[in-house]
């Protein structure tokens, strides 16, 4: 008997942190998500909504704002990291002395935590020190006030400057894995430039840019902490991404339950986006 | 022949740019964390001057270190 059951002992101390931490949460703040709840005032009075929330959240303009400003950030930096990775990963599959040095220092930024480049951010963009400012001041001549004029515009900066190397490492992984003789018989067969990258390059490494554009995505759509601390939303709510307005909600107006109800409805549009992604990817192979 | 020297000249010149273009990726890439490191070593004026120093005066750096 005991030997029957013994495996089962042992998968219980992993199940059981799997359980605490992953399961347990997520079913509790589903729960809460249809309740009228404050964690400020404790055992107060909780009332059951159904779907009150919900409805609340999808009813008023609020979210829809935010969704759309969340949108055209996720486009903006989504779309420039990917143009930005594909030069940057053509450039960097050619052979040249010091490659692997050039490659190191140019994924650099992504070992920065996000929060620290917000904050850094926030003094280089700076209206009256910052050196981004001043460079832009000795090209053109005006003093530009980036972080309240350009806010959205700094805001997809530093993601892109941050996350491009991302791009770019798997892009590279997807050009390093085409085989050779494919790209000889296109030089054999003396292809221009722009049809040896639509007939041999394109279609072996579209699964790897599938990827990374879905990792980017979900993850630009999250972004939380770098435009926080670069911005906290402002000026006004012009870079209020839904992340921030999630955590104004929960943790500044504590409304616990409607702030549970807004991230079941963020995980719901992520994994709408993530199915579009896979089925774009699956339609190819 | 004359064909065969144009292409090795073709290929030095593609590789001349490729460098170029590293370089200046490189730079682009990097000149935030330079500043990042400048910015560390410098005292609290120079780091709010304007126009910005470029590079921090370091002399002031072991009494800072105290």
């Amino acid at each position: 008997l005991l030997e029957k059951y013994f495996p089962i002992f042992l998968i219980i101390p992993a199940l059981a942190v799997v359980f605490f931490l992953v399961i347990f949460p997520l079913v509790w703040s589903l729960g809460l998500s249809f309740y009228r709840y404050n964690a400020l005032r404790g055992g107060g009075k909780i009332t059951f909504l159904g779907l009150g929330n919900y409805l609340r959240l999808l009813s008023g303009s609020l979210v829809w704002e935010r969704l759309i400003t969340t949108g055209e950030f996720v486009a903006a930096a989504v779309c420039i990291e990917f143009l930005l990775g594909l030069a940057l990963a053509l450039l960097f599959s050619q052979q040249f002395k010091g490659r692997r040095l050039a490659i190191t220092l140019v994924t650099m930024p992504m070992l920065i935590a996000p929060v620290a480049a917000g904050i850094f951010f926030r003094y280089v963009f700076d209206a009256t020190f910052g050196v981004v400012t001043y460079f832009i001041y000795l090209v053109t001549g005006a003093k530009v006030k980036l972080l309240s004029n350009y806010a959205m515009l700094s805001v997809v900066l530093v993601d892109v400057w941050q996350w491009t190397p991302f791009m770019m490492l798997f892009i590279l992984a997807g050009l390093e894995s085409i085989p050779r003789h494919l790209l000889e018989s296109a030089e054999i067969d003396r292809f221009s430039w722009f049809t040896r990258f639509k007939v041999v390059i394109w279609p072996t490494i579209r699964p790897l840019v599938m990827l990374a554009l879905l990792f980017r995505t979900m993850d630009a759509f999250r972004t939380f902490d770098s435009v926080f601390a670069l911005t906290e939303g402002g000026p006004g709510t012009q870079t209020e991404l839904i992340s921030i307005t999630l955590y104004r909600i929960a943790f500044q107006y504590f409304r616990t339950g409607e702030s549970c109800a807004l991230a079941f409805l963020i995980l719901i549009i992520v994994i709408l986006l993530t199915n579009l992604y896979l089925r774009m990817a699956r339609r190819v192979t | 022949m004359a064909s065969r020297r144009a292409v090795r000249r073709r290929s030095v010149v593609k590789r001349a740019l490729t460098y170029v273009a590293v370089v200046i990726v490189c730079v682009i890439f990097l000149f935030p964390i330079f500043w990042l490191i400048a910015t560390a070593l410098k005292t609290r004026a120079q780091a709010f001057s304007f126009p910005p120093l470029m590079e921090p005066h370091l002399q002031e750096l072991p009494r800072r270190l105290h």
